[in-house]
């Protein structure tokens, strides 16, 4: 038998293994294979199965592979994860059977195992010919770390050798990281102290000294952040500026706080990002005295810090860049503003409208909209009617209003007289409705103020907000609005009716589009009842079509009709496909008829009859594609 | 004090900015425009970069794409100097290699630029000390390997997902990155793009608008690294100009067969691309007790699996592998199933159930049960959490400031170690518990057994 089809039949059989046998009898057919005369496929599958299930049965056979070239990796592999203390006599007992990357390969195994019996014969390595062998030594007693693998590697000389250099101050560091978690200190500063005092590539100076903060207790912690800061070595510096976020009690708080004014402006703008972690309220007080530093940077970086950590004591610090020249602190006092925290924050800005001047007045008024706060509603509204900031105020309203500033907002419709802002009045009064927990009540309220106001202008515009709601009372004002004798109101009507996103509409707008001589309104009523056909899931594809069919009897305008093809093309029945078929005469729709007859054909919802093949093979015809045979 | 270490300004914010020795930028890019004239920013305020990995993803991030969200990609970007790409397929970094010096040429107005070097080892990249940080898009196996042998160059690294292929590497990533305090980004960028849909949605469950969180549907499956096969005996010729035994790295060798894209078939159990972001998102939405233990109950394949559940095209997720849910201490229950007849959530998302109501999300809508709960915004003093509306951006600012990132290594390992185990629940078809805090399985050592595994001697680190 071929050795592949030998594989064809042993990978399933496996397979098979790991599901049916127990873990025992899986192992003991595993061990069978390795001793076997097996392929070296079907022997590395052996392992890879024996890592999950082998146990101190299976070591003796995966020793013996170790020194296999092609085997030793999936040796490692299962022998790795083997629990017991045999496979890591196992392994340590092939070190001196093997050479080049075998060995290298069982010694990364033995360091992973962090098999501390290993220690003293990877000592050995550290000063073999074979520089693979050094630094895989070096980096396995890297992970069995403790006191003896410390001892070994303090006697590796790297030379001139950088890798072997960042090999060892990698070992090194790993070695610390342990001790640290051992409180064992004073070793674990020796070991950074000594990295830090190298003429080490800087990144491992950087390690070394964040190394020296972290195992110390939190006041000497502090003292070398300090020192770091304040100092001329880039190492300490970048070590510190990066460890300083991760104390955050108060006595960081308070270091950190006196520290800031000290510093040069470009460590200054670095340091405020750092602050800006902490969630203590006394450094605010370091950051308002260097807000108004000479310095743009460190300028930008406090408000960006102010904004994430303050509260309303800060508003009347952010607002004064608000008018600033230079746009990265604009960006940076309005982003502020707009996530400052505090329950009175909001008022403490509306609080501050007067005290500023021109565009910063608009901003104010836009940010209390973005901060998502309706209790800052009632200030907006006395705003509305201001020349300047009027405006911006509906705008911000219609962020916030909801149901219960209806009235407010039909009142206040009714109050102004600028078009523009009674454009955004209604455009709000839909916000407030389309928040609002009870819609059919808040659109009755429309409705109603419609009923009662005499004056056609306001009437015309609630008709105009009626267009945008949905309901039966919306529909029915709507109804009679159309035989209104005004024409306004006739107008104001059959627009509204036209837009409602309101299934029920449908009848009203087909009846009206049919029944009207004013050519625009049937126009618009006509694609106001095809969107809400088209775009709608859930009604059954009879009803659509029997709408598309009225709409098309209602026009001779082809705009339309390629609009009512442009439906029948997303409804993928026969129906639709018959209907489209009567298009296929009208030089004006013939292409766009029979191309979406095709789109509907290949639709597997279309039951391929006689009837749909003979219909689709009229639309091939019309389109000129060859019939296939 | 050694005058080697004495600090100027402009020094102090270039290392800042790449936190390695001396700043040797090659004579080629150091221009009148790299130092500053044209209105762009001096080259001591750029970050220098390097890709690695120039496949769909690579290649997006590098020079923008239909689905990138950078329009123009990092080339484009004002405070990056791209200096090297790298692929261990030629054809691709030739075309990389020549887009971008064409680009830069164009940009600085001078026909022969050459400043973007090109190389098939990602070592020569990572030797270079003039390159501040990498970006890394790679086969799933290289991506902790890379990113560790990266921080240890002294680079800062941003990795596109799956960030690790076994929980040990996710370790290492973690533990190298705090070691080192080099600065790291996950690519899991929907916390930061997408119009803020996803951190729109983890704030408004976090600040109980759906009542108290209780089951979150993942619309996907976790995944795990469990290779059906160690080593083959078919094999193909190797393509021209691909590098196969680099490509293979740190996996058992086996001869080219013929197939080598994100990976190699059978070598994963559920999926690994995509749930990545659906657990990234729940993850930071759930925000579980990082100390108390998880169960992970298996079930069997489909059962609950809803008959229209699809699998949206590029995902790997296998129905028939079964599926998971995660118990957690705070009593939130997470399915991998999808949530039945919701629409929304397949597309990087999940659907968030509480007692008051469900929010379920994805890149494209978010959408809730009652419709109002997304009426109610997010206030000033709801508790926010971390706000970037750029993961790119937040990447270069946080090497720029040494912050953490949006998604840090202990981020994007809490992400992928409740993938991975999840993924080796379905893998032995049962039942674990899986202890966060000592990172193992309670009472299964074959489970334990699965949470690493080992690498080719050459590829150990």
């Amino acid at each position: 038998m071929k050795i592949k089809d030998l594989n064809f039949f042993l990978i399933p059989f496996l397979m098979m293994f790991a599901v049916l046998n127990t873990p025992a009898d899986e192992e003991q057919d595993l061990i069978s294979v390795l001793q076997s005369q097996a392929d070296v496929v079907q022997k590395c599958n052996a392992c890879l199965r024996l890592r999950a299930v082998g146990t101190t049965s299976a070591v003796p056979v995966l020793a013996s592979l170790l020194g296999e070239e092609r085997l030793s990796h999936a040796s490692c592999h299962a022998l790795e994860a083997i629990p017991c203390p045999e496979a890591g006599s196992a392994l340590r007992g092939a070190l001196d059977k093997t050479s080049g990357l075998v060995k290298v390969g069982i010694i990364n195994t033995l360091g992973m195992r962090r098999d501390r019996e290993a220690v003293a014969l990877l000592a050995k390595f550290l000063s073999d010919s074979d520089m693979q062998i050094v630094m895989a030594s070096i980096t396995a007693l890297g992970n069995i770390a403790g006191p003896e693998s410390i001892a070994a590697l303090n006697t590796v000389k790297t030379g001139s050798s950088p890798v072997l250099q960042a090999t060892l101050f990698d070992a090194l560091l790993k070695c610390a990281t342990e001790l640290a978690v051992s409180g064992d200190k004073k070793a674990t500063h020796k070991i950074y102290s000594k990295i830090y005092a190298s003429k080490t590539p800087q990144q491992f100076r950087v390690a070394a000294y964040r190394g020296l903060i972290m195992a110390s207790d939190e006041k000497k912690a502090l003292k070398l952040i300090k020192k770091g800061l304040t100092g001329r070595d880039e190492s300490c510096l970048v070590a510190s500026l990066q460890m300083a976020g991760e104390f955050k009690g108060k006595s960081a708080a308070k270091t950190f706080s006196e520290l800031l004014p000290e510093l040069p402006a470009y460590i200054q703008s670095r340091f405020i990002d750092v602050l800006a972690q902490h969630d203590d309220l006394s450094i605010l007080t370091a950051l308002l005295s260097v807000a108004e530093s000479r310095n743009p940077a460190v300028r930008v970086a406090s408000l960006k810090a102010l904004g994430k950590m303050g509260n309303e004591s800060v508003v009347p610090v952010l607002l004064i860049p608000l008018a600033s020249p230079i746009n990265a602190e604009q960006e940076a006092a309005r982003e502020g503003l707009i996530r400052l925290r505090g329950r009175n924050t909001s008022q403490a800005i509306a609080d501050n409208f007067l005290k500023v001047e021109g565009p910063a007045k608009l901003e104010i008024i836009r940010i209390l909209g973005l901060r998502n706060d309706a209790s800052v509603v009632p200030f907006l509204l006395k705003m509305t009617e201001d020349e300047t900031v009027g405006t911006m105020s509906i705008q911000s309203l219609s962020i916030l209003v909801n149901e219960t500033f209806i009235k407010e907002l039909i009142e206040l419709l009714f109050r102004v007289k600028d078009e523009h802002k009674r454009k955004e009045i209604e455009k709000a009064l839909v916000s407030a409705w389309t928040r609002s927990k009870n819609k059919e009540q808040s659109a009755a309220q429309v409705v109603t103020a419609f009923k009662e106001e005499a004056d056609l202008s306001n009437k015309c515009a609630l008709l105009r907000v009626c267009g945008c709601l949905s309901g039966p009372a919306v529909l029915n004002v709507l109804r009679d609005g159309i035989k209104n004798s005004n024409k306004d109101i006739q107008d104001a009507a059959a627009r509204s009716l036209a837009s409602l996103q309101d299934l029920d509409a449908v009848t009203d707008q087909l009846a009206y589009a049919s029944s009207t001589s004013n050519l625009t309104h049937r126009i618009l009523l006509l694609r106001g009842c095809m969107k809400l056909v088209d775009e709608n899931t859930t009604m059954p594809a009879d009803r659509k079509i029997k709408i598309c069919k009225e709409i098309m009897s209602t026009t001779d305008r082809v705009e339309e009709k390629m609009l009512v093809i442009s439906c029948l093309g997303k409804i993928n029945t026969i129906g639709a496909l018959t209907t489209l078929e009567t298009f296929l005469s009208d030089p004006s729709m013939k292409t766009a008829a029979a191309t979406a007859m095709l789109k509907v054909g290949k639709s597997p919802d279309v039951v391929r009859t006689d009837m749909s093949r003979n219909l689709l093979h009229k639309a091939e015809e019309v389109l000129n594609i060859p019939q296939k045979k | 004090m050694n005058k080697k270490n004495s600090i100027t300004r402009r020094k102090f914010l270039r290392k800042l900015a790449i936190g390695i020795p001396s700043v040797l930028s090659l004579p080629n890019i150091i221009t009148s425009a790299a130092l500053g004239s044209n209105g762009q920013l001096p080259a001591s305020e750029r970050t220098t970069m390097g890709f690695i990995g120039l496949g769909g993803q690579g290649t997006g991030h590098l020079l923008g794409g239909a689905w990138t969200y950078v329009s123009g990609g990092y080339m484009a970007r004002e405070d990056v100097q791209v200096l090297a790409v790298c692929d261990v397929r030629k054809e691709r970094r030739d075309r990389a290699h020549q887009r971008c010096n064409q680009i830069y040429a164009e940009k600085y107005a001078q026909a022969a630029y050459n400043g973007v070097q090109a190389y098939n080892d990602f070592r020569e990249v990572l030797a270079r000390p003039d390159i501040d940080a990498v970006l890394l898009a790679l086969p799933y196996h290289w991506a902790a390997p890379m990113s560790i042998m990266a921080a240890k160059a002294g680079k800062d690294v941003y990795c596109e997902k799956p960030i690790a292929i076994t929980v040990q590497e996710g370790r290492n990533v973690v533990e190298t990155f705090k070691r080192f305090g080099r600065i790291y980004q996950a690519g899991t960028q929907q916390r930061s793009e997408y119009g803020g849909k996803f951190r729109m949605a983890c704030e408004l469950v976090r600040n109980g608008r759906i009542g108290q969180l209780r089951e979150v549907y993942a619309f996907r499956q976790p995944g795990a690294f469990v290779p059906g096969t160690w080593t083959s005996d078919q094999s193909k010729p190797v393509p021209d100009g691909f590098d196969w035994d680099l490509w293979l790295g740190p996996l058992p060798w086996r001869p080219f067969e013929g197939s080598a894209g994100h990976t190699l078939p059978g070598f994963f159990v559920g999926d690994i691309n995509w749930s990545p972001h659906h657990y990234d998102i729940i993850m930071w939405t759930i925000n579980p007790d990082s100390s108390a233990p998880v169960e992970i109950q298996y079930e069997g394949a489909a059962s609950r699996l809803p008959e229209d559940t699809t699998y949206p095209a590029g995902a790997i997720g296998r129905p028939r592998d079964g599926n998971v849910h995660y118990h957690f201490s705070n009593g939130v229950v997470l399915h991998s199933t999808a949530y039945p007849g919701e629409r929304v959530g397949g597309e990087g998302g999940a659907c968030f159930v509480g007692t008051k109501g469900r929010i379920s999300v994805d890149r494209s809508n978010i959408v809730s049960h009652p419709a109002d709960i997304l009426n109610e915004p997010i206030q000033p003093d709801d508790t926010r959490v971390y706000y970037t509306n750029s993961h790119s951006g937040n990447f270069l600012e946080c090497i720029r400031t040494r912050q953490p990132t949006m998604c840090e290594p202990g981020t994007a390992f809490r992400t992928i170690s409740t993938i991975l185990t999840g993924g080796i629940a379905m893998a032995l078809k049962r039942t674990l518990t899986w202890d966060p805090l000592k990172n193992e399985f309670l009472g299964d050592q074959q489970a334990n057994r699965l949470l690493s595994y080992t690498p080719r001697p050459q590829w150990h680190s």
